[in-house]
């Protein structure tokens, strides 16, 4: 009985190697630790809260005597702007009344929009395809001018910067266009009156932004978003009680929903914040000088023309009431 | 004293010849009994054995083969379509303006076709409560996210940007709430596919009933060599066949077994982890597609999910289509040697981000416009546009690399088919072969021995 026995040996010897050989190769789960590792992808997270208390520091260049023919710049930055072409403007393009685009028709619409066409006028005679939109990422709001030592992408930012002095250390700042009063945006049939009924309550902020700052001194729980919108969309999804931002900012929000309103922040003067004049951020450099006093000498043309008035009443007084041009503060920059 | 000395007391006094104490041991029929005994048991313990290996190996290889993968690509497609309709209604924003009915009817469709798998893979969800919890999230989100889709729909069409502050609202109650259930679920039925495998290719069932096979018949061998030292006779017949027939099932089950083994490690080599890597790849390609729309809906405030999009590229296909998990799939692809695919594969990648590029360099410029229409709607040059480098727009890039993952999947699946199915049909015969054999062989034993014993009479 051996021989038979013997002859089939390496038969059964194939037969567990092969078994082995693949025993090892099938340790599973190799491809799906692969594919799940994969798909842990983190999307964009919640930015941190983190509020800065500001000082303002708003005087600017004194504006050039008299503007120079559209057309005819007389040097510097202003010449190279003409010579470019068109005027490279950062702006937000989310902001309904201040700077927004209409995804549609693809045009810029907005109080903002309005004044950088007046100075593109001013610039070369005419506005049609004299200026191109930059929309700015936080990070790349405060560079986007240039530093002293690198020229920017763009040759000014009109995005509702408030003056602060820590921002007008390293830029430089035109005239106030326009001063911002810090409010709160509620339901239209909320009892709020200020800040001081939304203790315990949470308001949405946009993080890192100054207006966010007085939220928790109210005692009140900051809720922070990536932009300013999501705060709406917080609101009608009763997630939030309410937003707080500047005026302008939540007059276009408003105009978005008309069941909301716009109440005052009434704080208690220790956490009352100042007023925010925002002004046009233009690289701080000796070839920017002229420029600042240009975009100036615009601003103060508006005012003799009544221009601003104009504006201001065809975008933000249906929502804000009347207003005026802000009071210019002019000198060496600081 | 004759009448002293009774039977019994005789009996007691004569030293046992084998030296034991157990009676049928000490005659020579006795022995033979029990050793047929013995052979008729360890037969009858080795065809149980056999049996019971290859039966649980063909009840593991088919649950694999009919339930588990079926299930893992069920829970596939839940991922995929939740991703893909997400994709697809942030693309519909992007064209602004009057919204593409076949955008639209898609996004319907795949999110109708994600209810209808959630409803088949809530029913097989088992024991399992984070599976439980999973399917709970889904059927309470999925609700929750076309509201606001609607919402985001019903604002834009007004041209409100609060439309967009919904859709990103929406895109991330999918990508928190949503894709994360569904991937708890893809990794439950990963998981138990798994299991199967690790059941199907268990080794103590193949070597517990080739070690008792060899015992089997060592013992039989034995008996043959115990009945020549016996009786002189030089073959037993009966217990030859018996022999034959243990031999014969102890190489049919360990070469049907290993054949199993080998063909069920192939299924998983060369199909579901194929089937595994370019889903995962599927769903990644789709979150970047709308990482890209989300971006330009949020007109230069998007740079999260530019940076995002780089995220998932990255893991997608690395640089140029030779890392991430096209590189795996190239890897995968190499063990059936079927990489042509995956060459058309990163090259559709490579295509996809080059658009995606172009696209990119639009919007950091400010041209959001004609950001937007390379993106998805033509490439054609438009007034005001620089002159677009590539032959087709993102979108349609991005529905080619679809496709060809969509390919692939299929292909993998294919081979997943063909080779457990292989496996399955490896083990055919054995439940009945063994058992017969293994009862010839334990009558044998038992026929082998009687006949010695019959000659004792």
């Amino acid at each position: 009985m051996s021989g038979p026995g013997r002859s089939v040996v390496p038969a059964i010897l194939l037969a567990l190697l092969v078994a082995l050989a693949t025993g090892c190769a099938t340790i599973p789960g190799g491809a799906e630790r692969t594919a799940l590792a994969s798909l842990d992808a983190s999307g964009p997270t919640p930015p941190p809260a983190s509020p800065s208390p500001y000082t303002i520091c708003d005087t600017s260049l004194a504006p050039l005597p008299s503007l120079p023919r559209p057309g005819h710049m007389p040097g510097g930055a202003l010449q190279s702007i003409q010579r470019r072409g068109y005027l490279r403007v950062g702006v937000d393009l989310n902001s309904l009344l201040l700077s927004y685009q209409d995804p549609r028709s693809g045009s810029f619409q907005g109080f903002e929009i309005d004044l950088v066409q007046r100075i593109a006028k001013a610039i070369f005679g005419d506005v049609r395809g004299r200026i191109r939109y930059v929309a700015l990422t936080t990070a790349q709001r405060t560079t986007a001018v240039g530093t002293r030592t690198r020229p920017g992408a763009v040759d000014m930012v009109v995005d509702a910067v408030t003056m602060t002095c820590r921002r007008a250390a390293a830029r430089a700042f035109s005239a106030p266009y326009f001063v911002a009063r810090q409010k709160l945006l509620v339901p239209a049939d909320s009892a709020v009156r200020g800040i001081g009924d939304l203790r315990g309550k949470r308001i949405c902020a946009t993080a890192g932004s100054t207006s966010s700052g007085i939220i928790q001194p109210a005692g009140a729980r900051f809720v922070p978003v990536q932009t300013r919108i999501d705060c709406l969309v917080l609101l009608q999804e009763h997630r939030v009680d309410a937003v707080t931002s500047d005026d302008a900012i939540l007059a276009g929000l408003q105009a978005q929903d008309p069941t909301t309103k716009i109440v005052p922040l009434n704080a208690p003067a220790a956490i009352q914040p100042p007023p925010g004049p925002y002004g046009v951020e233009i690289r701080r450099d000796p070839r920017h000088r002229q420029l600042v006093r240009f975009v100036n000498a615009v601003l103060e043309r508006m005012r003799t023309a009544g221009t601003w008035v104009r504006l201001y009443d065809k975008w933000l007084e249906p929502s804000l009431g009347p207003g005026h041009q802000p009071q210019p503060t002019y000198g060496s920059l600081g | 004293m004759t009448l002293l000395e009774s039977p019994s007391a005789t009996r007691a006094k004569r030293p046992a010849p084998t030296g034991t104490r157990l009676p049928i041991l000490s005659t020579t029929p006795g022995r033979f009994r029990a050793l047929s005994i013995v052979l008729i048991v360890a037969a009858l313990t080795f065809g149980l054995v056999s049996w019971a290996a290859a039966y649980s190996r063909r009840a593991a290889t088919r649950a694999a083969a009919h339930q588990s993968e079926l299930l893992l690509v069920q829970a596939e497609q839940l991922y995929v379509s939740l991703a893909d309709a997400d994709a697809t209604a942030a693309t519909t924003f992007v064209t602004g303006g009057v919204e593409p009915a076949s955008r639209r009817a898609r996004y319907l469709s795949e999110l109708k076709a994600a209810t209808e798998r959630l409803t088949t893979l809530s029913a097989e969800v088992g024991d399992s409560p984070s599976a439980e919890r999973a399917v709970r999230t889904l059927a309470e989100d999925i609700p929750v996210y076309s509201g606001l889709i609607d919402a985001a729909r019903a604002n834009d069409l007004q041209g409100l940007p609060l439309g967009v502050g919904y859709l990103r609202q929406a895109s991330m109650v999918m990508r928190t709430q949503l894709l994360a259930a569904a991937r708890k679920l893809y990794e439950v039925e990963a998981t138990r596919l798994g299991d199967d495998y690790r059941s199907g290719t268990w080794p103590v069932s193949l070597w517990v009933p080739v070690a008792a096979g060899i015992l089997t018949l060592a013992l039989f061998l034995g008996g043959q060599w115990y009945l020549l030292r016996r009786t002189n006779r030089i073959f037993n017949v009966p217990l030859v066949v018996g022999s034959v027939a243990i031999l014969l099932v102890l190489v049919w089950s360990a070469l049907a077994i290993g054949l199993q083994q080998s063909d069920l490690a192939d299924a998983a080599r060369t199909g579901s982890d194929g089937v595994q890597v370019l889903s995962a790849a599927r769903i990644l390609a789709l979150r970047d597609q709308g990482d890209e729309s989300l971006a330009l809906v949020s007109r230069g405030s998007g740079s999260d999910y530019l940076t995002d999009f780089n995220v998932v590229a990255a893991r997608l296909g690395g640089a140029n289509g030779d890392g991430g998990l096209i590189g795996a799939d190239r890897i995968i692809a190499d063990r059936s040697n079927t990489g042509g695919g995956v060459d058309s594969l990163a090259r559709a990648f490579s295509f996809y981000l080059a658009t995606h590029a172009a696209v990119v360099r639009l919007q950091d410029a400010g041209l959001f416009v004609c950001a937007d229409r390379y993106a998805v709607q033509t490439v054609a040059r438009a007034p005001g546009c620089p002159p677009s480098s590539d032959s087709e727009t993102e979108v349609a890039a991005a529905a080619a690399l679809d496709a060809r993952l969509d390919d692939g999947i299929d292909a993998s699946q294919a081979r997943f088919r063909a080779a457990s199915a292989r496996a399955i049909a490896a083990l055919d015969g054995l439940a009945l072969g063994i058992p017969l054999l293994a009862i010839a062989a334990a009558v044998a034993g038992l026929i082998g021995f009687q006949r010695r014993i019959d000659e004792y009479r």
